[in-house]
This record gives C-alpha cells, sequence and structure tokens, in this order.
C-alpha cells in the first residue's frame, strides 16, 4: 500500500507538474467543488466577462489586474508598431506565465482579439519586451474588419436582418462589455462574429494593402477584393442569440432559421446559428449547453 | 520509368505532426466554438468547444481541418491550477487503480456525442492525462486514430493487454520521465497500442518539465528551442526541441515514419521534386541545426584549450592552499613564498636556544664562584652543555635545509606534478580531456561537413535528375510529333565519393573525463606523497632529536645543580648556603623557563607534522572537484553532452528519413534513379557513422 502510495504521488506529480502537498489534501474536497461547477452560469444581461478564467492563471492574474496601466501602454505601442493600428486595452487575463489581453481596434477596421504578454511572477511584474500573438490571429482579426469595410452593404443587410430578429423574437445578444473584455474573435457584435483565416491567400493580400496603408479606403480595397468569387465556406460568421428567459424553444429557432435562409444580400459565407437560454458559462463566455439548438454550414 | 503516382499525395490533411502539436500547444488556449486557427499553416475551425463544462474536469474541443474536412478531437491535459482542477487530480491518482475514473467515461461521452453531430471523427489526441483521455477513446472505437504525445497509462480495467489496438499511436519523447516512470514500475502495458520513441528533449534535469509536455513555454509563450549556456559565453546557443519537430514523417507522404516505411510510390517528375524540396526543407535545415549543436561543442572545447594555464594556475593556487591549511595553527602558512611561518618558528627555536644558553653560562658563572665560606665544603663543578647545545644547534640547522626541502618539493608538485595531472598518465597530450575531445571533434567537424556537402550535393542530383527526366519527357512528345531529334539534357552534377574517417578518439566516451580524473587522482596522490612525505618524516625526526637534547640538558643542569654540602658547615655557613642555594634555583628556573617555551614550540612543530602526514591524503582526495573543474570546465563538459546529445537525435531523425528515402529509390529500372538509391544509400551508411562518433560526446 505504501508502494502504491508512492507510485500515485508521483505520477500525479508527473501529470499535474507541479502538486503541492496541499493540493492533494484538498483531495477529499473534490466533491464540493464538482458542485461549484454548476454556479459558472450566469445571466447574459448580466455578464460584463468577470469570471473568465484560463488555465493556470492563479499566479498571474492578480499581477495582470494590478499592472493593467503598464499592459495597456505596452499592448498598444505593440499594435501600433507590429500591425500599424490603434488600439483600446479593455482587460488582461493571467494564463500559465503571463496575461492574454483583449483588445479593440479604434475607428476602421472594426475588430477585437488578443495579444499575451509575459509576467514575471516572482518580481511581480510584466515584461514588456515579451508580447506576441497567435499565428495569423491579429491579421484574420484586421481581415474581417477590412472584409466589413469591403463588403459594408452586405454586413448591413445582415445587421438589419438581425435587428429584426432581436425586436420581434424575445431573444438578446452579448452586452457590450463582454465583447470588450473576454471575446477575440475578429469582428465581433452582440449577435456574430467573422472569421476568414481560411481565405489564405486573400487574407495576405488584403492585409498587406492595409499593412502597406493603414488609411486604405473602401473603394480601393474593393478593387482588389473579388466579393462574387471567393470561397463561402471559408468564411466562418457564427451567430448566436440567448433567451430573453425560458428554455431555447425549437419552434422560434426554426422560425429563426427559416428567415435567415430567405434573406438575401448578406455576405456569402459558411453560418452557424446557435440558440441558448440565457444562461453564460462565465469561465469560458460561452453560451453553449446542453439545451441549446445549433445549425451549422448554412453556406449563404 | 513509371510516371503513375499510386498514392494520391495530399498534403492538407492533418499528420501526426499537426495532431502532437495540437495536443501539446492549443489544446491550452482554450479557443471558442467557430474561432479559426491555425497549426503547421493548416487552417482549422473549431466546432464544438468544451472547457470549463463538465464537473469530471474533462476539457475538450472538437475541430475541423477547414481543407481536407476531417473532424478530430483535441483533450487537454491536467489543469492542475484550473478552478476544477482537483478534479483532474482525483482522475490522475484513480488512474493507478482499476476502474475506470468517470473523466475518462466523460471523454467517451464526449467523443460520441460529437460523432452524432459532426459524423465521422478521424482521430482524438492529447498529451499526458489528455492523452489517457484519447485513449481511452481509441480503445473503445477501433475506427478512430489515437495519437499522443506522452500519455498517462489507462486504468488496469480500461485495456486488455492482449490486444493490439492498431489505431492507437504513443509518441513518446526519449526523456519523458512520466513513461520512464510508468515502464519502469510494469505498468507500460497499460498504454494501449503502438508506441515510439522521438527524439526530442534535453538529457537535463531542467528538461523535465518540458520534455513531458513536449513544448517549452516561456511567459505564456511557445518557444520552440531551449537555451544552453550563459550569453556571452562560449557554446551559448540553443536547441529545437518541439515534440512534432522530431517526428519524421514521409517526404512523399506525410506519414509518419515509425514502425514501418510509408507506402511504395511511383517515381516520376513530381515524385522526384517533392524529394528534392524535401532535401532542401527538412533535411538540410535539420542537418543545419545538428551542424550548430556540433560547432557549439568545438567553441566549448576551444575555449577549455585557450583557458588552459588559467586551469593549470587555478589548480596550483588550490593545491598550495589546502597544503597550507592541512596544520590549522599556521605552521605551514605562506610555506609557498618561502619564508613563511615554519621558517620563522625556526629562527624562533634559535632565539630561545640562545637564551637557554646564555642563561647556562651565567649558572655556571654562578656554580663556579660559590661563596668563599663554602668553597671547601662544596665539589661542584660547572656543568658542560657544550656539547648539547652544539648539537641542537646542528639539528636546528638541519632542520632548516630539511624545510628548504620541504619547500622545494611543494614546489616541485606544484610546478610538475599538477601539470601531469592534465595528462592522467598518458603521452599523447599535454591536457589529455581537452585534447582527446578536440581531436575526436576535428574528425566530427570533417565528416560532418562532408556528409553535409553529400546531402548537399544528393539534393542538387535529385533536382536535375527531376530537370532532366520532364525535358526528356518534352523532347521525346515534342519530337514523335514534330520528328525532331531529342537533344542533349542539362549536365548533372556528378558523384562525390565521400567516405567518413574513423576516429581513434573518445573511445570510451564521455566517462573519458571520469576516467582520466580517476587516473590523474591516484597518480598525483601517490606521486605527490612519494615526494613530500618523507621529507615530512624527516623534517619530524629532526624535531624529535631537537626535542631529546633540550631533554638532555633539563636533565643535566637538574643532576648538575643538585648540590649537597658535606662535613660540619656549621650554622653561620648554613644560612650562606641556604642563599647561595636559592641563587642557583633561580638561574636554574630562568634556565627552565625557556626550556618550557622551546619544548611547547617544537611540541606544536611536531604535531603540525604529524597532521601533515597524516591529513596529506585526504587533502588530496578533497581536490578531486577542483581536478575534475579543472580537467574540464564542469557546465562546459555538460553542455557538450547535452549539444551532441541533440544532434544525436537529429542525425536518428534523418536516418529514419533516409531510411524511407532509400527504399522508395530501390530496385528502380532507371538507371539515374539507381545511382540516387547508391548515394542516398552511403548518405544513411555515412549519417550512423557520425551518429556513432557524435554518440561518443553524449553518452555519458
Amino acid at each position: 500500500m505504501k508502494y502504491l502510495c508512492l507510485i500515485s504521488f508521483s505520477v500525479v506529480f508527473l501529470l499535474g507538474g507541479c502538486v503541492t502537498m496541499n493540493d492533494s489534501n484538498q483531495l477529499q474536497d473534490d466533491q464540493s467543488e464538482i458542485e461549484e461547477v454548476h454556479d459558472r452560469y450566469v445571466n447574459v444581461t448580466d455578464y460584463t466577462g468577470e469570471g473568465y478564467d484560463l488555465p493556470d492563471g492563479e499566479a498571474t492574474d492578480p499581477i495582470a489586474t494590478e499592472k493593467m496601466t503598464e499592459i495597456e501602454k505596452a499592448v498598444s505601442t505593440f499594435f501600433l508598431e507590429e500591425y500599424k493600428t490603434d488600439v483600446i486595452v479593455h482587460n488582461a487575463v493571467g494564463n500559465a506565465d503571463g496575461a492574454t489581453v483583449f483588445v479593440q481596434s479604434i475607428g476602421e477596421p472594426q475588430f477585437h482579439t488578443y495579444a499575451m504578454i509575459g509576467i514575471d511572477v516572482e518580481k511581480g511584474d510584466i515584461k514588456a519586451e515579451n508580447i506576441w500573438t497567435e499565428t495569423n490571429q491579429v491579421e484574420q482579426a484586421i481581415f474581417s474588419g477590412l472584409l466589413v469595410m469591403i463588403m459594408e452593404e452586405e454586413f448591413s443587410e445582415l445587421d438589419t436582418f438581425i435587428s429584426e430578429i432581436a425586436a420581434t423574437h424575445p431573444v438578446v445578444g452579448l452586452r457590450e462589455e463582454a465583447i470588450n473584455n473576454v471575446k477575440a474573435t475578429a469582428y465581433t457584435t452582440p449577435y456574430y462574429f467573422v472569421q476568414p483565416l481560411a481565405l489564405r491567400d486573400e487574407m495576405e493580400q488584403i492585409t498587406q494593402l492595409y499593412f502597406d496603408n493603414p488609411n486604405i479606403s473602401a473603394d480601393e480595397l474593393r478593387q482588389h477584393f473579388n466579393k462574387e468569387s471567393y470561397d463561402a465556406e471559408k468564411l466562418i460568421i457564427s451567430i448566436s442569440f440567448f433567451m430573453e428567459e425560458n428554455e431555447p424553444e425549437p419552434a422560434l429557432f426554426d422560425n429563426i432559421v427559416d428567415s435567415f435562409k430567405d434573406v438575401e444580400g448578406v455576405p456569402r459565407a459558411n453560418y452557424t446559428l446557435s440558440l441558448h437560454d440565457n444562461k453564460i458559462n462565465k469561465q469560458s463566455a460561452s453560451g453553449d449547453q446542453n439545451n441549446s439548438l445549433e445549425i451549422s454550414d448554412i453556406i449563404k | 520509368m513509371t510516371t503513375n503516382v499510386k498514392q494520391a499525395i495530399n498534403t492538407t490533411i492533418t499528420t501526426d505532426q499537426d495532431l502532437v502539436e495540437l495536443a501539446g500547444l492549443h489544446a491550452y488556449l482554450e479557443y471558442g466554438k467557430d474561432q479559426v486557427f491555425e497549426v503547421n499553416e493548416k487552417v482549422y475551425r473549431v466546432r464544438d468547444s468544451y472547457f470549463n463544462e463538465d464537473p469530471t474536469g474533462l476539457d475538450a474541443m472538437t475541430i475541423q481541418n477547414m481543407t481536407s474536412g476531417e473532424y478530430h478531437i483535441v483533450y487537454m491535459g491536467t489543469n492542475v491550477h484550473g478552478k476544477y482542477g482537483t478534479a483532474d487530480i482525483v482522475t490522475d491518482v484513480k488512474l493507478l487503480t482499476a476502474p475506470v475514473p468517470a473523466q475518462l467515461e466523460g471523454a467517451e461521452h464526449y467523443f460520441v456525442k460529437m460523432e452524432q453531430k459532426y459524423g465521422e471523427i478521424t482521430s482524438v489526441t492529447g498529451n499526458s492525462l489528455g492523452g489517457a483521455l484519447a485513449n481511452m477513446v481509441g480503445v473503445r472505437h477501433e475506427h478512430v486514430r489515437s495519437v499522443t504525445l506522452n500519455p498517462a497509462l489507462l486504468p488496469a480495467n480500461a485495456v486488455e493487454t492482449d490486444r493490439e489496438y492498431e489505431n492507437i499511436v504513443n509518441y513518446i519523447g526519449q526523456y519523458d520521465i512520466l513513461n520512464l516512470g510508468v515502464s519502469s514500475i510494469g505498468l507500460g502495458n497499460q498504454v494501449p497500442g503502438a508506441r515510439h520513441t522521438i527524439y526530442n528533449g534535453i538529457p537535463s534535469t531542467a528538461g523535465i518539465g518540458f520534455n513531458h509536455t513536449g513544448y517549452i513555454r516561456e511567459d505564456g509563450k511557445h518557444v520552440s528551442h531551449v537555451t544552453v549556456g550563459t550569453e556571452g559565453a562560449p557554446g551559448y546557443g540553443v536547441i529545437k526541441v518541439d515534440a512534432h519537430y522530431h517526428l519524421v514523417s514521409s517526404i512523399w507522404t506525410g506519414q509518419p515514419l515509425y514502425g514501418g516505411r510509408s507506402e511504395r510510390i511511383d517515381l516520376n517528375v513530381e515524385t522526384i521534386r517533392l524529394l528534392s524540396d524535401g532535401i532542401e526543407t527538412s533535411v538540410l535545415d535539420r542537418l543545419d541545426w545538428a551542424q550548430q549543436y556540433v560547432n557549439h561543442s568545438m567553441e566549448i572545447i576551444t575555449h577549455e584549450s585557450a583557458v588552459y594555464d588559467a586551469r593549470l594556475n587555478q589548480l596550483r593556487e588550490i593545491y598550495q592552499e589546502s597544503v597550507e591549511n592541512i596544520v590549522e595553527d599556521g605552521l605551514l602558512r605562506y610555506i609557498r613564498f618561502g619564508n613563511g611561518m615554519f621558517k620563522q618558528v625556526i629562527q624562533g627555536l634559535h632565539m630561545v636556544v640562545d637564551v637557554i644558553e646564555a642563561r647556562c653560562e651565567s649558572l655556571n658563572f654562578l656554580l663556579e664562584y660559590p661563596p668563599v665560606a663554602l668553597l671547601k665544603f662544596i665539589t661542584k663543578k660547572t656543568i658542560d652543555l657544550d656539547a648539547v647545545f652544539a648539537e641542537i644547534r646542528s639539528y636546528l640547522r638541519r632542520l632548516e635545509d630539511q624545510l628548504d626541502e620541504f619547500i622545494a618539493a611543494i614546489d616541485d608538485i606544484v610546478m610538475r606534478k599538477i601539470e601531469d595531472i592534465f595528462k592522467a598518465g598518458q603521452e599523447r597530450f599535454h591536457d589529455v580531456v581537452v585534447g582527446e575531445l578536440a581531436s575526436h571533434f576535428n574528425y566530427v567537424t570533417t565528416n560532418y561537413s562532408n556528409m553535409f556537402d553529400q546531402v548537399k550535393e544528393f539534393g542538387t542530383q535529385v533536382d536535375q535528375v527531376a530537370v532532366a527526366f520532364e525535358t526528356i519527357d518534352n523532347r521525346l512528345a515534342s519530337a514523335i510529333s514534330n520528328q525532331s531529334a531529342v537533344g542533349d539534357v542539362g549536365k548533372i552534377q556528378q558523384t562525390t565519393a565521400v567516405e567518413m574517417i574513423e576516429s581513434p578518439y573518445l573511445l570510451n566516451f564521455m566517462a573519458l573525463k571520469e576516467q582520466c580524473l580517476n587516473i590523474a587522482m591516484e597518480q598525483f596522490k601517490t606521486g605527490s606523497s612519494f615526494i613530500v612525505l618523507p621529507i615530512a618524516t624527516s623534517l619530524k625526526t629532526t624535531v624529535s632529536l631537537i626535542e631529546w637534547s633540550g631533554e638532555q640538558i633539563t636533565s643535566v643542569i637538574r643532576t648538575g645543580t643538585n648540590i649537597h654540602l658535606y662535613g660540619n658547615p656549621g650554622n653561620l655557613i648554613l644560612s650562606t648556603f641556604t642563599n647561595y642555594d636559592e641563587n642557583v634555583k633561580a638561574k636554574v628556573n630562568e634556565i627552565l623557563e625557556p626550556m618550557d617555551e622551546l619544548n611547547e614550540m617544537l611540541r606544536g612543530v611536531r604535531t603540525g607534522l604529524q597532521k601533515f602526514l597524516t591529513n596529506y591524503p585526504v587533502v588530496v582526495d578533497n581536490l578531486r572537484p577542483y581536478i575534475d573543474s579543472a580537467l574540464f570546465n564542469d557546465s562546459g563538459y555538460y553542455n557538450i553532452h547535452i549539444y551532441n546529445s541533440a544532434a544525436t537525435s537529429i542525425l536518428k531523425d534523418m536516418q529514419l528519413l533516409f531510411d524511407d528515402i532509400v527504399f522508395q529509390l530501390s530496385d528502380h529500372e532507371a538507371e539515374a534513379i539507381t545511382v540516387l538509391h547508391d548515394v542516398s544509400s552511403s548518405v544513411k551508411t555515412n549519417m550512423s557513422i557520425l551518429e556513432e562518433q557524435i554518440e561518443r560526446a553524449a553518452t555519458w
């Protein structure tokens, strides 16, 4: 038995990386913690991004909060230098060894994205020289904003459709604060976001034009992008509605889906439509639950 | 030659490398549903995001390769510090028991749910606990491929030990402590499916963490390499450690080459081009890294060679200081400067003897002239100590001479024997560890450079063959339709014969230093003891002789001054005698006082010398770590081992790749391909010779 305990501890240590005895002592309490899982949901109408959590962020999160002013300065300088874009830094959430910083572009192209900044936990300080972004994530975000400029009319049709749904159905979207604080999904509105990374060639060409001239006009961009010929399957637009109250109703969802299928003039894209109840997981900022209704791969 | 491609080359499908990277890196980024991200230039869409939802601690996402359409589930490993991380820990512990823990059941439920929603899932993946979750699915669903990186074991009830599990592939880092541990406690069969060792990571305790996860995150950022050495110091550099970088796959199909070669492809212009591109991008790039590792080792060796004098002098200093400190009261202090404490002590002895002698003379004077009233009653004569003092002085001079010899002996050890340490009993090098390594690396670097050129040349030849085949094909087509001549094709690079030169060095591998250290220690201990201990013994003997002479003086004085009266001197005389007797006694005491001092000093010197004799071998033993470091700087030596382990890993990878290349180029009718086959075969052989040579500087 002693032998098994020893092995157990070693294996747990290896799997967990750095398990303190304290953690092991807490094993007894796991039942109560599991109960808490069900407390992760809050009303989307109240949700502003509080409680958002990333793996291994316990040590870095308080430092990120404390050093917010420095993070803001470092990250906005980084975006201006690397991506020629002015951004507002909305939030910084601790992750393993650093913080994920949520930013929003100022003016056009409009988008939300994120960068990571290093944190020295021992010194309780940020590492301003150590900022990085996930491969092509910011490029995707810029491209999404540029696409919205290029397809102004089409996105306006989409917005109109969504406003009508929101006006005629008991549904709501995310609050602006939640988007700013915890969403990094490129062009993002309370109801949808746009992910065009799979349009690789187009992305490279259009973002390059932007980097060459950050003040480039929508008209000029249009000369380089054929909105009739791109592969619609590769432009992901994900639309989510939350019920004002009650469970998601299949009839109501069908109604929304049917209306959407009928709508014309929206961007040619690969759409996902979801309908959730009024709850959102505050840790992951996701509305997906077992009762969520969803239809994906609607190609317009 | 045939021109049919038997197997479609699909560069869009998700490879094992991609899955390993997804498991080790992207699983922890918690992407949301419909987010699109990139791995190795392939674009993935998150179809389902299941983080922070499950009470069992299960975290996973379902992603779709947007080009190939494949679906994959990526399971996250232990997230201890997450809010619900304790559920992960509970699961980790339960893996060692028989029943299947809830999180593993949850992983399967999730998989079933996703298949219901999206159709067939092509593969599941995960690292560590995530690997166990993926394998749980693989065990229960044969149609899905489970690809893991350093997986945790499954609980006993989950695995049938006699089943093959052909759908499961586990990539295990050569230095992954978890799997080394699991195997060592006999639980290896609880990791189902094939287990392939991949040569990533570094053999260092600093690497325990990232050797297991397969990736390094520094400040939250993924860095593909580990840094070795100190910036600005020789041998400073980086080693690539990403797990997927070391997952060798076919140049043609992208399929991993573990446990078998790629499916035989037909060679045509396109496939030959793929080979030439692969040589350029996959092979030469990696060989270039390995070359850098070898160069860093060489930098360290060159540096050690350049600082030979410094190492030598430092060792001399350390030896001298150790010798001086053997006797705590400082007898040997500053002995290296010729006029140290010992010499001063001898001078002190001289002075004390002078004092004693003077006082003896004074005593003699007293004895020679007793009060007149007593003359006829006393027969006492003067004490004769001249011979004894002459003896003492002669011994003191002998002591001085012997001390000079002793100093010379220490100096001889410092100058000559310490230099011999670096030779460790051989005649080839004045600095054997550095010399042997440097000589070996001269072979390695020359061979490496030749092998590198050979691979480059092979790449050029492959490229030129592709061009020639295409030209001929076009010209033939054109000749057939226009009845024109076929004409010449461009020149093809001639094959240069490349032969690896055998290195006669480092045959004892990196044990070299340890062995040299043992030899050097033994020789130095015996050699220096032989020089210094006899002289120290003589010194001690001389001191004893002086002590004995001292005793003689005391004894002579005591017996000589034991004055008795005879006859009847009467009361008057008695009082005169008493006064006289007291005067003699006072004089004797005046002599005995410095005598005590002399004895004290001599005892001190003798004890000190005895300490030297007893402790000298211990002191030499204690020099071991200093000698070890002087033979070759410890961290530099260790870094050579690490760099060469990394270079060996790359050569192992490249041989696996070339094994497939040789196989694909074998048994073809076309002569050109036969030539390429021979060259590739020679490259592979040369790589294995080099691997062996480099491994000599990697095997601890």
